[in-house]
């Protein structure tokens, strides 16, 4: 019980924190750009890459799930 | 000049908006339209993966993605994957300083690996057929929801999977939390039928034509802008998988204690096939939970080139606990060129069930404990080390076409581990 209220307490500071960063809405600019945007800056590679290392290693997701996995024997 | 800036500020709220909707479409891994995408038009993405292995693995694997986003803001993202595969597979067994023997994967024919070779089976051969749509809707000025289905087909294995999520964009649009939920359903059907695990391969002992399994994954992430130059992204993914997890097509030698070199068959009351078939299908686990924070940086310099930094930190309850660390940096060039080193490290720890190879004492303490074994050396230790170049150009009207060339080297514990890859892709991007 002690635990979850630290971690819903350290949520809601790194929230709050959260007030204090970022940028006003006239500011986009740079963060628009395509390459700026995680996992649109690549177009397809990351699904290439999250494919080829899923059949290849011991680890996957994180970025993301799923996609009709393989049989990758 | 209060007015222009005034419309200024309102074209750049727009995209900011735009812009988020994109981020938390690719936070929840859908695919997301540019931020300067027409709204009456489909982007096509097509693009050509070539993936070769010295000596093993071969795959072509074109795939063609539309996205589309309407009036309302709502996106449609459909996607066909065709992959081809043929090639020689890393088939379990140990690699030895005597001949071994093997049944192919259906059991009706016999091959054999010489002295110091790595077995490799050489009758590896699939197409594999994916298709999935992801559509993506606002609930309110804040709030998004997404939901998809995806198909995958192969000779031997077929899945289907569907997922649902929403994000929530928080503080000016700065903060978007993000939560999206998926399952899958897979079935197994191997070629000859499902081997009867840790029994001998030479018996050909096989139990159902198929098996089956399901996937329930959970996603938690946060986008946050920190400042004009800098977004970040964490992600915290735990999957649970539960159903048949074994390798099919993997086994595992029999070695003797005193030679290192293979058991025979015949020596353990099984069928003789040939020299060193002592070889034991595997056996995984049937249940498996994976831990996934994955953490992501992006850093626009004055000159418009890009820092990316991406860090994943894995474990899961089989006792693989993994690192990887993915580096690249954008040349943002003039007329729209654009150069992209790529460097990706990996390293993970093995399995608890990870043996290069058994002892017939092992093997024996195996069975009556009803534990796993596998030999498949992506589950034992392993690093690998990726290196390679994108380059590419925008072109008038949203158009673009890239390349890239990479090469990916693998080293573990075991000679099986040592590969060598190559990876080609070239991609071209219009409207329509």
């Amino acid at each position: 019980m002690m635990m979850r209220l630290i971690v819903a307490a350290s949520c809601l500071l790194v929230l709050a924190g959260c007030q204090n960063l970022g940028v006003n809405p006239w500011e986009r600019d740079v963060l628009a750009r395509e390459a700026m945007i995680p996992g649109e800056a690549d177009g397809l590679d990351d699904a290439f890459d999250d494919h080829i290392y899923f059949s290849k290693e011991g680890s996957s997701g994180g970025r993301g799930f799923g996609g009709g996995g393989c049989g990758c024997n | 000049m209060q007015l222009k800036k005034q419309n200024q500020s309102m074209a750049c709220a727009g995209s900011v908006a735009k812009t988020l909707a994109l981020a938390s479409c690719a936070l929840l891994g859908v695919p997301a339209l540019a931020a300067d995408a027409p709204t009456d038009q489909w982007k096509v993405d097509g693009t050509m993966l070539l993936y070769s292995e010295t000596d093993r693995v071969s795959a072509i694997e074109p795939v063609i993605k539309a996205s589309r986003t309407f009036e309302n803001e709502s996106k449609l993202d459909l996607k066909l994957t065709v992959d081809s595969l043929t090639g020689n597979s890393h088939n379990g067994a140990a690699v030895l300083g005597a001949p071994q023997t093997f049944t192919s994967p259906s059991g009706k024919d016999v091959y054999q690996v010489n002295a110091g070779d790595v077995p490799l089976d050489d009758s590896f051969k699939d197409t594999r057929v994916a298709v999935s749509a992801q559509y993506s809707w606002l609930l309110n000025r804040n709030l998004r929801a997404t939901s998809g289905l995806n198909f995958s087909n192969e000779y031997d294995f077929f899945s289907v999977g569907a997922n649902a999520g929403l994000s929530l964009d928080l503080n000016q649009k700065n903060t978007t939390l993000s939560f999206l939920l998926g399952l899958e359903s897979d079935t197994i059907e191997p070629v000859g039928g499902v081997p009867d695990p840790l029994t001998l391969q030479s018996d050909g002992l096989r139990l159902d034509s198929s098996e089956s399994r399901t996937v329930t994954d959970a996603l938690l992430g946060w986008t946050q802008v920190m400042n004009r130059r800098w977004i970040m992204q964490l992600n915290y993914n735990v999957s649970a998988a539960s159903g048949y997890m074994t390798d099919p097509y993997k086994v595992v030698t029999l070695i003797d204690e005193l030679t290192g070199l293979p058991l025979e068959a015949e020596d353990l009351g099984g069928a003789n096939i040939g020299p060193g078939d002592g070889q034991v299908y595997e056996l995984r686990p049937d249940s498996r939970t994976k831990h996934a924070l994955y953490w992501e940086n992006r850093y626009s310099r004055e000159n418009d080139d890009v820092i990316a930094v991406g860090y994943r930190f894995m474990t899961d309850d089989w006792g693989i606990s993994s690192h990887t660390l993915d580096l690249k940096y954008r040349w943002q060039l003039e007329n729209g060129w654009f150069v992209q080193p790529h460097v990706r490290y990996y390293t993970q720890t093995e399995a608890d069930f990870w043996y290069e190879s058994l002892t017939e004492v092992d093997y024996n303490a195996i069975v009556a404990s009803n534990d796993y074994a596998s030999g498949d050396y992506r589950l034992g230790k392993l690093t690998d080390t990726t290196v390679g170049v994108k380059f590419g150009r925008e072109l008038a009207n949203g158009r673009r076409w890239d390349t890239r060339l990479e090469f990916m080297q693998q080293s573990g514990d075991t000679d099986a581990a040592d590969v060598s890859a190559v990876i080609g892709q070239v991609g071209y991007r219009f409207y329509w």
